[in-house]
C-alpha cells in the first residue's frame, strides 16, 4: 500500500476510536447522570453510579490522548501539502487536549465533594453537593472553552484536505465551515447561555464534517498522491 | 548567511499581525473590561459588580478565549521563522509558549466558576451570600495564580526566541539583546513572587512583565513594517529545507 493511503487509513482509524469513545463521556453519561439544577439528584445519581461516572472521567482522558493521536496521524497525512498549516493544526489539538485534560479534574473534585470525608464535615451535605454540582457545572463549561478549538483546529485541516489533491475538496470546505460552527457555538454559550441548545440543534449539519470525513479516511482512504498538484494549488493560495 | 525562504516570510507577517492584536487583546480584556470591575479586599463589592456588568465579564472572557487561540497562531508563526536556525530549541520555545496560552484557558474557566457562583443558580442557595461572594473573589484571585504560574513559561520561550533571533540576525541585535535580557528578567521575577508572595511590594508587578511585553510588541511591529532581514551576522545552526510551497 502506498504510504500515503497506509497512513490515511490510519487517521482513519484513529478518528473512528474518537468517534465511539468521545459521545460516551460527553453525552451518554451526562445526561444519565446530571440532573439539571438538582444538586442533590445528581449527586445522587452519581454515587449511586460511581464506577460510570468513574469510566467516563477514564475515557474522558482516554479520548484527549487519542485526540492527540489523531493530529499526529494527520500531521503525517497532510504535512507534505504545506507543513506550517499541519503545524498550526497540531498545536490546536495539543491545546484542546490539555484544556480537556486539566477540566476532567474538574469531575474528579465533584466525585470527592459528592463522596464526602472527614474534611468535609465542616459543610454540611447540601453545601457539599451545591459545591460539587458546582464543579460538575464547571466542567461543562470547560467543554464550552474547548468548542473553540474543537473548531479552531479543522481549518488548517479542512484547508489542507482542500489542497491536498488526494482528498475531495468539498470535504475541505465542509471542515472549514465547521470550524465557525464550533466557535459560534462557543461564543453563544458564554455569551447567550440560554441559546446553546437551540444553536446546537441548529448547527448538526456544519458539524458532521467530522464524521464524514472520518467514514472517508476509513471506507476510501486516499487517491494516488499528487504531490505537485498538490504544491501547485498552495502556491496559488 | 542564512537563506529566508518564502514560508518565514508568510510566517513574520503573521506573527508580526497576531503579536500585535495579542497585546490589543489582552488590554482590552484586561484592563478596560474585568480589572475595572474588581475592588481590592472587597468580594461584596466585587461580586455587586460582576452581577451588575455580565456581559462586560463575558466579553472578556471571550477576548480570553480569543488571546489563547491568537498565541497558538504566533507560537506557530514564530517557530516556522525559527525552526532553520535551531529546531530543537524552536520547538522547546513553541512548547513553552503553548502552557502559556493553556493556563489563560484555566484563568477563563476560574471567571466562569465566579459567574456561576454569583448567578442565581438554585443548588447554590444553600450558602449564606457572604459565602458565595468569597467563594467567587475565590476564583478571580485564582484567575490572578493562573497568570503568574504561566508566567515563567511565557519568559522562557520569550527568552529563547529572542536569543534565537540574536543568534539569526533576522532583527537588530540590540533589540535581541534586549529581549534576551527582559525576558530572562521575568522568569526571575515570576519565579520569585511565587515563592515570595511580597516580593510585589519591593518590585512593583508591573515590572516584571512589562520591559518582555514592550520587546514582543517591538518585534511584532519589526516584522510587521521591516521584516526580516540580516540585521547581522546570521549565524544559523540548520539549514532549512525548503518547503514543497516555497519559492525558490
Amino acid at each position: 500500500m502506498h504510504s500515503t493511503a497506509k497512513a490515511a487509513r490510519i487517521a482513519g482509524i484513529v478518528y473512528l476510536s474518537m468517534v465511539i469513545t468521545a459521545p460516551f463521556s460527553l453525552m451518554y453519561v451526562p445526561a444519565k447522570l446530571i440532573v439539571r439544577g438538582d444538586a442533590t439528584a445528581t449527586g445522587t445519581n452519581i454515587l449511586a453510579h460511581e464506577m460510570l461516572f468513574r469510566v467516563s472521567i477514564i475515557g474522558d482522558l482516554v479520548g484527549h490522548v487519542i485526540f492527540i493521536c489523531l493530529g499526529i496521524a494527520l500531521y503525517r497525512l497532510l504535512s507534505n501539502v504545506n507543513r506550517t498549516w499541519a503545524l498550526l493544526m497540531v498545536s490546536f489539538v495539543l491545546v484542546s487536549a490539555a484544556v480537556g485534560f486539566l477540566n476532567t479534574l474538574n469531575n474528579i473534585a465533584a466525585l470527592v465533594l459528592f463522596r464526602g470525608g472527614e474534611f468535609l464535615t465542616v459543610l454540611d451535605p447540601a453545601q457539599r453537593y451545591a459545591l460539587g454540582m458546582l464543579f460538575v457545572r464547571l466542567h461543562s463549561q470547560g467543554n464550552f472553552i474547548n468548542e473553540i478549538f474543537w473548531g479552531l483546529w479543522l481549518f488548517p485541516f479542512g484547508l489542507l484536505v482542500f489542497y491536498s489533491g488526494f482528498l475531495p475538496r468539498f470535504l475541505g470546505a465542509w471542515l472549514m465551515i465547521s470550524c465557525f460552527g464550533w466557535i459560534a457555538l462557543s461564543i453563544t454559550a458564554l455569551l447567550f447561555p440560554s441559546y446553546y441548545e437551540t444553536a446546537f440543534r441548529v448547527a448538526q449539519p456544519v458539524l458532521f464534517s467530522e464524521l464524514a470525513i472520518m467514514l472517508w479516511l476509513l471506507i476510501r482512504g486516499a487517491k494516488v498522491p499528487s504531490v505537485e498538484f498538490a504544491t501547485v494549488e498552495m502556491k496559488t493560495v | 548567511m542564512n537563506v529566508i525562504d518564502n514560508s518565514q516570510r508568510v510566517a513574520a507577517k503573521v506573527a508580526g499581525v497576531t503579536g500585535v492584536l495579542a497585546v490589543a487583546i489582552v488590554v482590552f480584556g484586561n484592563y478596560v473590561l474585568l480589572s475595572p470591575l474588581i475592588v481590592p479586599r472587597d468580594s461584596a463589592e466585587t461580586a455587586r459588580n460582576i452581577m451588575a456588568h455580565q456581559t462586560q465579564v463575558r466579553l472578556a472572557l471571550i477576548c480570553f478565549l480569543l488571546y489563547s487561540a491568537n498565541v497558538v497562531v504566533l507560537l506557530s508563526a514564530l517557530y516556522v521563522i525559527l525552526r532553520p536556525v535551531g529546531p530543537m530549541l524552536a520547538l522547546i520555545g513553541a512548547l513553552f509558549r503553548l502552557v502559556f496560552a493553556i493556563l489563560w484557558l484555566l484563568a477563563t474557566l476560574n471567571l466562569l466558576g465566579a459567574l456561576r457562583l454569583l448567578g442565581t443558580t438554585p443548588y447554590l442557595q444553600v450558602y449564606q451570600s457572604d459565602q458565595v461572594q468569597a467563594l467567587a473573589r475565590l476564583q478571580v484571585a485564582a484567575n490572578f495564580d493562573d497568570y503568574y504560574v504561566g508566567l515563567p513559561f511565557f519568559g522562557l520561550a520569550a527568552t529563547i526566541c529572542a536569543y534565537m533571533w540574536f543568534k539569526s540576525g533576522y532583527i537588530a541585535k540590540t533589540l535581541a539583546a534586549f529581549g534576551v535580557i527582559s525576558s530572562a528578567w521575568c522568569v526571575i521575577s515570576a519565579l520569585v513572587f511565587l515563592i515570595f508572595p511580597n516580593f510585589n511590594q519591593i518590585v512593583n508587578d508591573y515590572w516584571f512583565d512589562s520591559p518582555m511585553a514592550i520587546f514582543e510588541l517591538l518585534v511584532s511591529f519589526w516584522l510587521l513594517f521591516k521584516g526580516l532581514g540580516p540585521f547581522g551576522v546570521a549565524t544559523a545552526l540548520h539549514r532549512p529545507e525548503q518547503t514543497l510551497y516555497s519559492k525558490p
